[in-house]
């Protein structure tokens, strides 16, 4: 939670229990190196203590794209995946406008975005919790939870 | 976050002792049944760590959230494994689930208004010991994997650290009721509720 980790084919990345903080995923699809991080808030905001670079959406995407890189990646291939974000407690009617769920998405993908990287592909919202097993290998996230069915994306 | 000293963790967890000995008559009174108590335990845990006291990132419980507002913002959580929640479930609405995802609106107001008693009760002990209004919003109830109920809690705490200093405290009775009460402060708070200490000494 608040961490990321980069490796290479093969190895699985897995984050379990999944609410609202939001799983970015990025896959250098030829080299096969998978980058999972556990989001926890869109960004770092000022006067408060700095946490490590893959608590925010913003610092996360950027320390994953410097790592990938760095270990010889291209950035020309490659892909993510956003998942997570739901909405925990929706069984009460909330009066705030975005949810915290809906915020880390909203800054995951702009993240994404801003560094060019495609999104191929997404499991986001709903009010269920998730557990994503991301395998290096092929570069999908299986996620299973306890309301839904197993999902590939 | 500010440390602790083992004196003041200790007035703590008899703080909290106590708001659990109001939370168990409440229970008990509802239910009819005999409960009993652990003393509190006060900790700074790391985020990730935190599921862990209600049996791991996905292990299902059913979680009743309530804020905390007034003179300390905290969050407060009443968390019970699947098999207390149909047990309250019977005592509320006989015969009771054969399982929870059979829980409609009533069942699910009901165990809020549970969880809103159970909490108001070990809050308004609390309030008492300190000094301190403390006001609860209403319960909101999510029924999920822990890792993912605790983390909107944990997410709020996110932005000033990474770690958490959570009392807990167990209430169970024989043979499958069994609740756990966290009570998180947020760490801006935690400073108010040391004076608060200083100035109503637990002895």
């Amino acid at each position: 939670m608040g961490e990321f980790l980069v490796r290479e084919a093969p190895a699985r990345l897995a984050i379990y229990g999944l609410g609202s903080c939001v799983a970015i995923f990025i896959y250098e699809t030829e080299r096969r190196f998978a980058a999972l991080a556990h989001v926890l808030l869109p960004a770092h905001a000022q006067g408060m203590p700095r946490g490590p670079a893959g608590k925010y959406a913003d610092t996360a995407v950027a320390a994953i794209l410097g790592d990938i890189l760095e270990l010889g990646g291209s950035r020309e291939r490659l892909v993510a995946k956003v998942a997570g974000g739901a909405h925990m407690f929706a069984a009460t009617p909330s009066a705030e406008r975005e949810t915290l769920g809906e915020r880390n998405i909203r800054a995951a993908l702009e993240s994404l975005g801003r560094n060019g990287v495609e999104i191929a592909g997404m499991d986001i919202g709903g009010s269920y919790g998730r557990t994503i097993v991301a395998d290096a290998a092929t570069g999908m996230l299986r996620i299973t939870s306890l309301k839904r069915e197993l999902k590939q994306i | 976050m500010e440390s602790l000293s083992q004196r003041e963790l200790d007035q703590l967890r008899r703080i909290s002792t106590t708001g659990a000995r109001e939370a168990e008559r409440a229970l008990r009174q509802m239910t009819g049944l005999e409960m009993r108590l652990d003393v509190s335990r006060v900790q700074t845990l790391a985020f990730p760590d935190v599921p862990g006291l209600l049996g791991g990132d996905e292990a299902q419980v059913v979680g009743i959230h309530l804020r905390v507002y007034g003179e300390c913002r905290a969050n407060i959580l009443l968390a019970l494994p699947p098999r207390a929640a149909l047990s309250v479930l019977a005592l509320l609405f006989p015969p009771g689930l054969k399982g929870l995802d059979e829980m409609g609106e009533m069942e699910i107001s009901g165990l809020m208004e549970m969880g809103n008693i159970v909490t108001c009760a070990y809050l308004n002990a609390m309030s008492a010991a300190l000094g301190m209004s403390l006001i609860p919003s209403v319960p909101m109830l999510a029924n999920d994997m822990a890792g993912a109920v605790v983390d909107v809690l944990l997410i709020e705490l996110g932005q000033r650290g990474d770690a958490a200093l959570v009392v807990q405290t167990e209430i169970s009775s024989a043979p499958h009721l069994r609740g756990q009460i966290l009570m998180m402060p947020d760490p801006a708070s935690v400073p108010r509720i040391l004076e608060a200490l200083r100035e109503h000494p637990v002895v």
